[in-house]
């Protein structure tokens, strides 16, 4: 019982409004218990200091100070146009030009990789040993460029080649292979090239005869780029044509001592 | 909190809302003249409850620069949102209602940029929000006008030391002298929960007050 009326009372002191004193049975339990008269007299002393903490002034200038606030928040004449629903401001207008731009860039950006993705190199295997028919060498000095392309596979395999004639008894083969880059992307071109000429035995003398193909020492370098801009590049050995010798038809082959054909 | 809310059992008659409105001085009919365009009536307004706003603030946040900002702050908002403003409930609540939100706002970005006190922090015994560590000042007191100037900076340095939830009902209760049913309005909480927190954030006090007791 005494329990209760202590929290019945502290309940009571707590509520009460500052400076009012408490009176009838709560104010009879406080001349009976210390406790609760202590409790009472350090909450009117608490409540005391709480309120005299006062208030605290603005300082002179904040109606100005709100004022120029409050200017930058009306919208200026001329500024804006209203809609029945809603109205357009600078923001709504800046933010539909952001979208904008942003559109556009994404539209930029995507027609920009379709383009590539199409002209993007397409690798180009090293030449493997073009079928040539063997035929009877023909004098170096008749031999003809034919324009009769080599196989279709050929064509695709080989390597950009141009057929140059060097000295006038050998043809000299030379292979390129171009590729171009710009700022942004690397790109390689198809170089077209002649296809390889055809020796016929009428070209060619019955004796056997020796003619040179020359070839760069250099190992053959192709590289391959992807659309995001990686690359790799294979290297192959060069290929030595050294010195071959033509056989007639019904010659037999043999390997030689150094294990040479 | 949302600033714009009805309150219910502030509904006023018919013939209590004209006359509230009647009159010319009330904070709804100067509210409402602010919003056909009338500027000297917010003025009026504004000087009506500027100090109590910024002081409210400040004793939410323990900043006075920053309290004037947000009192600034506050009428800006009610300006804004003049033509949405409905007479259903009293201004002094609404005011104070969007004081409180950007207080505690405050706060709470305080609380993330976490600064960091040298006198660190410990755990109220309730598991509650850390609190500044804050020892009772046990220095023999002096002159009286110096002990009540620091008695009130020592109240001033506990308040600040509140949980936010601790802080609002209790500045509005011993410091505003607010009544309960308006605390509960503001706050947009019950009663009893208004009391149940004034009621903790005094025993936070006595004990950090105790030498001033």
């Amino acid at each position: 019982m005494r329990r209760m009326n202590c929290q019945i009372a502290r309940r009571e002191i707590e509520e009460a409004p500052a400076g009012e004193v408490v009176g009838g049975v709560v104010f009879d339990h406080l001349q009976s218990c210390a406790s609760c008269a202590t409790f009472s007299n350090e909450q009117a002393k608490l409540r005391e200091i709480i309120g005299s903490l006062g208030t605290i002034e603005a300082p002179g200038d904040f109606d100005f100070k709100l004022r120029a606030r409050l200017a930058g928040e009306r919208p200026r004449a001329g500024s804006s146009f209203h809609l029945p629903a809603f109205a357009f401001g600078p923001r709504s207008a800046a933010f539909a030009t952001l979208l904008l731009v942003f559109g556009a860039g994404l539209l930029f950006v995507s027609m920009r990789s379709s383009r590539d993705a199409g002209q993007l190199a397409t690798v180009r295997a090293p030449a493997p040993a073009v079928e040539k028919t063997v035929e009877p060498v023909a004098r170096p000095d008749t031999i003809k460029n034919t324009s009769e392309a080599a196989t279709t596979n050929d064509r695709r395999n080989a390597p950009a080649a141009t057929v140059s004639n060097g000295p006038k008894s050998h043809p000299v083969y030379t292979s390129t292979i171009a590729s171009n880059r710009n700022s942004n992307r690397p790109k390689s071109r198809d170089l077209s090239t002649s296809g390889a000429p055809v020796l016929k035995s009428s070209d060619l003398n019955a004796r056997a005869s020796d003619f040179q193909i020359r070839a760069s020492r250099q190992p053959l370098k192709v590289s391959l780029e992807n659309v995001q801009g990686g690359s790799r590049t294979i290297s192959l050995p060069a290929v030595s044509f050294g010195s071959q010798r033509v056989l007639p038809q019904n010659a037999s082959l043999m390997a030689s001592a150094r294990g040479s054909w | 909190m949302d600033t714009l809310s009805t309150i219910d059992n502030l509904t006023f008659s018919a013939g209590l809302r004209h006359e509230v409105i009647a009159d010319p001085t009330s904070d709804h009919a100067l509210l409402e003249a602010t919003r056909i365009g009338d500027e000297d009536a917010f003025a009026q307004l504004v000087n009506r409850y500027r100090n109590q706003i910024t002081s409210y603030i400040y004793r939410m946040t323990s900043d006075y620069d920053g309290a004037v900002d947000l009192a600034q702050e506050t009428f800006v908002r009610v300006y804004r949102a003049a033509d949405r403003y409905q007479t259903s409930y009293a201004f002094s609540t609404y005011i104070y209602r969007i004081a409180t939100n950007l207080a505690i706002s405050e706060l709470r970005k305080r609380k993330r940029r976490k600064l960091v006190s040298l006198t660190g922090f410990f755990q109220s015994k309730d598991g509650a929000e850390p609190q500044e560590f804050n020892p009772a000042d046990s220095k023999p007191l002096q002159d009286c006008e110096m002990v009540d100037t620091e008695r009130r900076q020592a109240m001033q340095r506990a308040i600040s030391t509140l949980p936010e939830k601790y802080r609002a009902p209790l500045i509005l209760r011993d410091v505003e002298g607010r009544s309960y049913e308006e605390i509960s309005r503001i706050l947009k909480t019950s009663e009893g929960t208004v009391k149940s927190r004034i009621s903790r954030a005094r025993g936070f006090l006595r004990e950090k007050m105790r030498a001033y007791l």
